[in-house]
């Protein structure tokens, strides 16, 4: 009896996983009926019609906003990675014992910020004093390709920027967890063989680590992937394919955050259709990077979460 | 490494006082990389203290009793008033969501620890895992397609507490698992040589045991939910609308903080909640 109870409330997760897939997939079926699978991840044109009867009228490529999304996270992780790693260097190997808890605590409570204060610091402060930066960048490097166009305050770089600091935490916990890991008679051989500390750490810490690493950043680039709030408020929703990285753009979430609240009936179906979209990218981020994560036995703590 | 080997050229023994190029080169790096990496350390707190004394400063002013328990004025150019209803309804949502996700999660990690040789924990533990990672917006547009279209239970607190309790089951596993595991073993196997059986094992000795640490996590996934705000702003944006609003409960505060009404009050809240989700 207790048995049955524990285990079906530990199955309760797999079967919400599983009802969350189809729930959502069968509310978006007509959507990806009309366009194709193919047509609604690599079509471009996103005109919602007003249809209340469960027809579909309107056209619905979601490629913009895919697009949008997968750069945006990209250019986040460009930032977030190297300073991941280079935190979780600094915490396991160089930090003075007594420093060492002290700063990571503080590491790790940069993700125990609500999205929403990353949002409204980015969109009303952050993005004020970067302007001057991203004007710097734009004109002095205007020969580069997407770079020389407009820019604006709310831009992907901005957003990129925000996102990079929101992750950066997940990424440096399941980094530091991985270095950790390393014996410690490997460090002590190749200080023995006179390796300086940096030599050590290239080595042999992030040399065994390589894995690590990269299923800790892929599972960074699943939240990356899935984060609404902040990034509707700082990315300025503009959803034309372009590439510019000081323009502003629009991922799948904001959009679905924006537009929710004012759609039709029709428009909602292509919304959860979008919702599935998402889904799907940070479920294959997410299984990958778990499976890698999980080579390095059983993750503790706050990398957990 | 690349190494500028310049060995001094005569035979005669080489004092360790004399350093050659690549040796000073070498430390030089060292040195240069250990500073990066402390500056890069540094660079990452910053926006940590930024926000702390961005919002502390923007707040402060804004934040006290007044502000916590009265309604917002009627006219939005008024002084004074509070959001009252938003901190009851997110305490209120949180509330209702922690009910929801406690007992089934402490009771999946008790599956999870206690019957390690079930063929089902990997799995379970796995998509768990997963599950975590799931952006909260799905979550949102599932319990709206599951609860608000299927079963008909329209806009409302309901919705929101469940979505926020998906969101927050994976979290209570995980960390609910870690701490049954702080549970020594003796005192199961010491237990289990009394004659228990698992049932007795678990709901009075390692349940017990284990529920300072189990009410710490159920504060850490109460915090979560109540910074992470998104799927429980999907039922409070139709709610507001007013076309359907039969079960349509209190205003959710970080939803107001979203819509950013009184700039100078919203980074207060979120302190709240941080302290809470750190206490």
């Amino acid at each position: 009896m207790f048995r049955a109870f524990v285990a079906g409330c530990g199955l309760l997760v797999l079967v919400i996983l599983a009802w969350m897939i189809i729930a959502t997939t069968r509310d978006a079926l007509p959507v990806f009926e009309k366009e194709g699978i193919v047509g609604f991840f690599l079509g471009t044109e996103w005109a919602p019609g007003n249809a209340r009867d469960g027809t579909i009228t309107g056209e619905y490529g979601a490629l913009e906003f895919l697009a949008g999304t997968i750069y945006v996270s990209i250019m986040a992780m460009i930032i977030a990675v190297p300073m991941a790693i280079g935190i979780a260097l600094y915490l396991t190997e160089l930090a003075p014992r007594r420093l060492r808890k002290p700063l990571t605590y503080m590491v790790d409570l940069l993700a125990a910020v609500p999205s929403v204060v990353y949002g409204l610091v980015g969109a009303k402060i952050l993005a004020g004093v970067m302007l001057p930066l991203w004007n710097a960048i734009n004109d002095n490097l205007a020969f580069l390709p997407f770079l020389g166009g407009t820019v604006r305050v709310n831009n992907l770089s901005l957003g990129a920027l925000v996102l990079a600091i929101m992750v950066l935490p997940i990424i440096s916990a399941v980094t530091r967890e991985v270095f950790a890991q390393v014996p410690i008679d490997e460090r002590h051989a190749a200080f023995g063989l006179g390796a300086t500390r940096w030599e050590v750490m290239r080595h042999v810490v992030i040399h065994r680590s390589r894995a690590g690493i990269v299923g800790g950043s892929m599972l960074g680039l699943g939240r990356a992937l899935g984060e609404t709030i902040a990034v509707l408020l700082v990315l300025g929703a503009n959803s034309r394919l372009l590439f510019e990285p000081f323009n502003t753009s629009q991922t799948v979430a904001a959009q679905i955050a924006a537009a929710f609240k004012e759609a039709s009936p029709e428009y909602i179906r292509a919304l959860v259709a979008l919702g599935v979209a998402l889904f799907v990218l940070t479920l294959i981020v997410n299984v990958l990077s778990r499976l890698v994560v999980n080579r390095f036995g059983n993750i503790t703590g706050d990398a957990s979460i | 490494m690349t190494s500028t080997t310049d060995r001094p050229s005569t035979d005669q023994p080489r004092s360790l006082r004399d350093r050659t190029a690549n040796s000073i080169q070498r430390e030089r790096k060292d040195r240069l990389v250990k500073a990066a990496l402390l500056a890069t350390v540094a660079f990452a707190l910053i926006p940590l203290a930024f926000i702390l004394s961005a919002t502390a400063y923007q707040g402060l002013g804004a934040f006290g009793w007044e502000f916590l328990t009265q309604p917002p004025p009627a006219n939005p150019n008024e002084e004074g008033g509070g959001y009252g209803p938003m901190v009851f309804g997110t305490i209120y949502m949180v509330g209702l969501a922690v009910l929801m996700s406690v007992p089934l999660g402490v009771a999946a990690a008790v599956f999870l620890v206690e019957y390690k040789e079930s063929k089902l924990v990997a799995p379970i533990r796995f998509f768990t895992d997963v599950m975590t990672g799931v952006p909260s917006i799905f979550v949102g547009l599932f319990v709206f397609s599951a609860l608000v279209i299927d079963a008909d239970l329209f806009f409302g607190t309901l919705p929101g507490a469940v979505s926020l309790a998906v969101l927050m089951l994976p979290i209570v596993v995980r960390s609910s698992e870690e701490v049954l595991r702080l549970v020594p073993d003796d005192l199961r196997n010491a237990a289990y040589g009394l004659g228990a059986r698992r049932r007795q094992v678990v709901t009075r000795v390692v349940l017990p045991a284990a529920g300072p640490g189990l009410i710490t996590s159920a504060m850490l996934a109460g915090g979560r939910g109540g910074g992470g705000r998104r799927a429980g702003r999907r039922r409070r944006a139709a709610a507001s609308r007013g076309t359907r609003m039969r079960r349509a409960g209190p205003a959710c505060g970080e939803f107001r903080v979203r819509r950013g009404c009184g700039g100078r009050l919203r980074g207060r809240r979120t302190s709240v909640w941080r302290g809470c989700a750190r206490s």
